[in-house]
């Protein structure tokens, strides 16, 4: 165990700048209407902020300096250009960075759900084969749910399908009877949330045929973010777990720093994790 | 790292190495996964602190927090596609038994899973006492299987006229996917169109990653962390090791089971009440 505590007392150090050069810093940028160099929070810094900087400072043991910036494409490009050690971006800001940069952080909304990913599916035996072969065509969903509904109809329409995409749609009760129409060419093609598919689609028995032998999936996506907080790719990975590790309980330990955090997204539960290309539709 | 092993799946437990050598890769250490046999081992040795963090559901943290309180803390549940951070208890029978509801139960013999088991134990019997049936007298017999797995055997040969088991990966409504019956199904054990459901209770509090909070924070941090991100950095590798597809690791804290724990102390309570007989 003394070992174990050593090495993380070496990991508790282990800041990256850029590059995998130790730094004890972390810049975090500030999108304020101005520039500004890195420094730490005044004492006249609003209470919340203060507490999000003093909590990410606690928690990493390092200095976690405030750095003001225009705007987010302003904060894009001091990330990119390794000024700057962590921002929250949109897509538009994060676009011209994403092969340098990566997405680490979302937020799950009040009452919502994650960022579950969603399946389209047409029958295995058709022509269909990409998004763009579906226009005009028949789609149903599997259900009226958040997860079975509204989130399929955001991921579909960030990649250029939305709802007058579609020659026609219908809803159906579940996931059983949507692929119930899509067999007997009531739909072209069914969405379903992740979870909804796996029921749909898992194997109960080894004896059997696989139940969705004859099913083909288009597209597997999850929605795309309207914000993240994003670091560079060069970051230690260590780095970037403790930061989501710190993150994700922030609504419980600290809501003032919490508040702070998240008030680019005002109806935030909680942070959630987040694959690197999360505020990008087109993969 | 502690494990309950000869679950309802053993490969689940060799599974769990991914999340091994992530946590190794993360810490720069030798991360050990020891696999215990049976909840008991896995409770002593959080409480004990011959391991650093363990998987266990919500009623073994009870246990353990009955022992030592705040030494161990959850960190993370896993959260369903549809927002659910729970799972059920299911009543199951043999399709070919006339029983049909927990009515026809009195009299007869249920097979319980484990005195630690949540969701096979501790729960349902707080629902039947809701319900104005005393667990301890209203059914014929009752016993520990000792595991899911034994459990649904036990049914399967007639051992039990019901047995109680975990049943997640959906809702009474839409049915299940996960939980001993469905993984055994799936790798050709028993065949589901031979049992029946016949009384849910739940949704039951999923189970927790919990640490020893005596351990250094940025060690705690890491481990949310690295055992978060998986279901976004590799989402296929997510539902391989048995983690249902488009769910992922929520933060919690001791509030999240405290029913479970008011729960598990009255039993405790009940059971010193009765000579201790299941």
């Amino acid at each position: 165990m003394r070992r174990l505590h050593a090495a993380l007392l070496a990991v508790m150090c282990l800041m990256t700048s850029g590059a995998g050069t130790p730094s004890p810093f972390l810049r975090v940028a500030a999108i304020s209407g101005v520039t500004g160099p890195c420094e730490a929070p005044a004492a006249s810094t609003p209470t919340g902020e203060r507490a999000y900087y003093d909590h990410l400072a606690r928690r990493l043991n390092a200095k976690v300096l405030r750095c003001p910036v225009v705007d987010a494409a302003a904060a894009a490009k001091s990330l990119a250009a390794g000024e700057l050690d962590l921002a929250v971006l949109d897509p538009s800001a994060f676009a011209p960075i994403a092969t340098t940069t990566r997405a680490i952080l979302t937020v799950r909304p009040k009452g919502g759900v994650n960022r579950i990913p969603v399946v389209l599916g047409v029958k295995a035996a058709g022509p269909i084969k990409t998004l763009a072969d579906l226009r005009g065509k028949s789609l149903v969903f599997g259900g009226r749910t958040a997860a079975a509904l509204d989130l399929p109809r955001l991921a579909l329409s960030q990649r250029g399908a939305p709802m007058t995409f579609w020659g026609r749609q219908d809803v159906a009760a579940d996931g059983d009877v949507a692929v119930a129409e899509l067999r007997a060419n009531k739909a072209d093609a069914m969405v379903l949330h992740a979870a909804a598919w796996q029921r749909l689609c898992r194997q109960n028995s080894p004896k059997l045929a696989p139940p969705c032998a004859d099913l083909r999936i288009v597209s597997r996506m999850r929605p795309q973010a309207t914000r993240a907080v994003v670091v560079r790719r060069d970051i230690a990975d260590e780095t970037r777990l403790r930061l989501i590790g710190i993150h994700m309980p922030l609504h419980l330990e600290n809501a003032a720093a919490f508040a702070w955090a998240t008030s680019w997204a005002p109806d935030a539960a909680e942070f959630e994790p987040a694959e690197a290309l999360a505020l990008v539709a087109t993969r | 790292m502690a494990v309950s092993g000869s679950n309802d799946d053993p490969m689940l437990v060799k599974r769990r190495s991914v999340f091994r050598d992530r946590l190794s890769a993360a810490l720069g250490l030798p991360v050990k996964l020891y696999e215990s046999s049976d909840y008991n081992g896995v409770i002593q040795a959080i409480s004990s602190g011959q391991v650093d963090l363990a998987q266990i559901a919500g009623g073994g943290y009870a246990n353990v927090d009955a022992q030592v309180g705040s030494l161990v803390a959850p960190i993370l549940t896993p959260r369903q596609a549809e927002g659910e951070t729970g799972y059920y208890s299911a009543l199951v029978v043999r399709a070919d038994s006339p029983i049909r509801s927990l009515a026809d139960m009195k009299g007869k013999s249920l097979g319980y899973v484990d005195f630690n088991s949540t969701s096979g134990y501790l729960v349902p019997r707080a629902k039947f006492r809701e319900q104005g049936l005393d667990p301890d007298t209203y059914f014929g017999k009752t016993s520990f299987a000792g595991g899911h797995t034994q459990a649904v055997m036990a049914l399967a040969n007639g051992q039990f006229d019901a047995a109680i088991l975990q049943a997640s990966g959906g809702d009474p409504q839409q049915g299940f996917t996960r939980g001993a019956l469905y993984t055994m199904a799936g790798r050709g054990f028993v065949d589901l169109k031979y049992f029946r459901i016949i009384w849910t209770t739940g949704p039951i509090p999923s189970e927790a990653v919990i640490v020893r909070t005596d351990r250094p924070q940025a060690m705690i941090d890491l481990v949310r962390g690295t055992m978060a991100a998986l279901a976004y950095d590799e989402p296929e590798l997510w539902t391989e090791i048995g983690q249902l597809d488009g769910s992922a690791y929520t933060a919690v804290t001791r509030d999240h089971y405290k029913d479970i724990i008011a729960l598990r102390a009255a039993d405790i309570a009940q059971r010193r009440g009765t000579g201790g007989r299941p």
